[in-house]
């Protein structure tokens, strides 16, 4: 393989596979070529792992003109990522002239405290995506001013398809505000759970909370 | 009346969320422990309490509705992975001699939860 397929191959956790899940690889490998008569190729900076097996699986399934277009469509994404990179943008970060080659899908927060009125003061949030089994944490932060995520969570090639939780500690947010509430509160620690299939879209979560209630939704 | 009870909410139609599966669980510890499953009936309840007064304790519990899978057995296409699987809901009970109804509201792009009655 080549320094750029090591590389990618090593984003997505695929140097250090088990070895059921090197087992399926090579299992998934063998059918796919077996069935399409073409290697599997897919951007692997673009996936988690677990959204490399899904794909893989979902695909196998496709008949092989629908694949041949897939194929095509991974390698000109490889190629533009490689480009980007070479002229010293990292795929993996935000990017005025990445943003003009890849498409500019992001994910954002809006937390809106019902029972004030207004959101007041930080809201700590810590984001995590669903692979290998788990939910892993990509990064923790607090709110800015009225609530909201300073920029982009994620975006870019680090915008990936998968399960996201959004971990929101509203029962911190409450005390530090001093807000009298049985002990323990109805609501504390909230997980916001929700799937991205095509992470070139905005993807918006609103989450409206008080300290009985809460509701979120794909915002924009 | 206390214990724990729920209600699903299709807001897509406005009707019961018949079929929903509810999976209810207690935390022991640092452990979520399932306690047990269920389907909301005819009237998007559940036939019997999800917790009995009795068995209500002070402490933090989790219901957890499988929207994804009711969705799709009504026949709606949705993508994969799809904005709102297993949406779980975490709320705590600081009075056991009260009532906690916690319903849940649902599209297949959004929810909302409260404590009712």
């Amino acid at each position: 393989m080549t320094d750029s397929s090591v590389a990618e191959q090593a984003s997505a956790g695929l140097d250090q596979l088990t070895q059921a899940e090197m087992a399926t690889l090579t299992r998934l490998n063998a059918a796919y070529r077996d069935r399409h008569g073409f290697p599997f190729i897919i951007a692997v900076r673009r996936y988690t792992k677990d959204g490399i097996f899904r794909e893989f699986t979902r695909r196998l399934g496709n008949d092989s003109e629908t694949e041949l277009d897939a194929a095509l469509g991974q390698i000109s994404e490889i190629t533009r990522m490689r480009l980007s990179k070479l002229f010293g943008e990292s795929p993996d970060d935000s990017g005025a002239a990445q943003a003009a080659v890849l498409p500019t899908g992001r994910l954002t927060f809006h937390g809106i405290d019902t029972f004030h009125g207004e959101t007041i003061g930080p809201l700590n949030v810590d984001v995590s995506i669903f692979d290998g089994g788990n939910y892993r944490t990509l990064r923790s932060f607090a709110t800015a001013a009225n609530g909201r995520s300073d920029g982009a969570l994620l975006e870019g090639a680090a915008f990936k398809p998968g399960r996201y939780e959004l971990l929101v500690h509203v029962g911190d947010y409450y005390a530090m505000l001093g807000t009298t509430l049985p002990e323990p509160p109805f609501v504390s620690t909230v997980p916001l759970r929700f799937g991205v299939a095509d992470p070139r879209e905005r993807h918006h979560i609103a989450f409206l909370f008080g300290p009985w209630s809460y509701a979120y939704y794909r915002g924009s | 009346m206390a214990g724990i009870t729920t209600h699903v909410l299709n807001t897509v139609t406005g009707k019961p969320g018949t079929g929903m599966r509810i999976d209810f669980s207690m935390l022991e510890g640092d452990t979520w422990r399932l306690v047990k499953s269920v389907h909301a009936n005819a009237d998007g309840r559940t036939d019997e309490m999800i917790l009995a007064p009795e068995h209500t304790r002070v402490g933090q519990y989790e219901l957890l509705f499988y929207v994804d899978e009711y969705f799709r057995a009504q026949g709606m296409a949705l993508p994969d992975p799809p904005f709102l699987d297993q949406v779980p809901v975490r709320f705590s009970v600081s009075d056991p001699r009260r009532h906690y109804h916690v319903p849940m509201l649902v599209s297949a792009w959004s929810c909302a939860t409260y404590r009712g009655s």
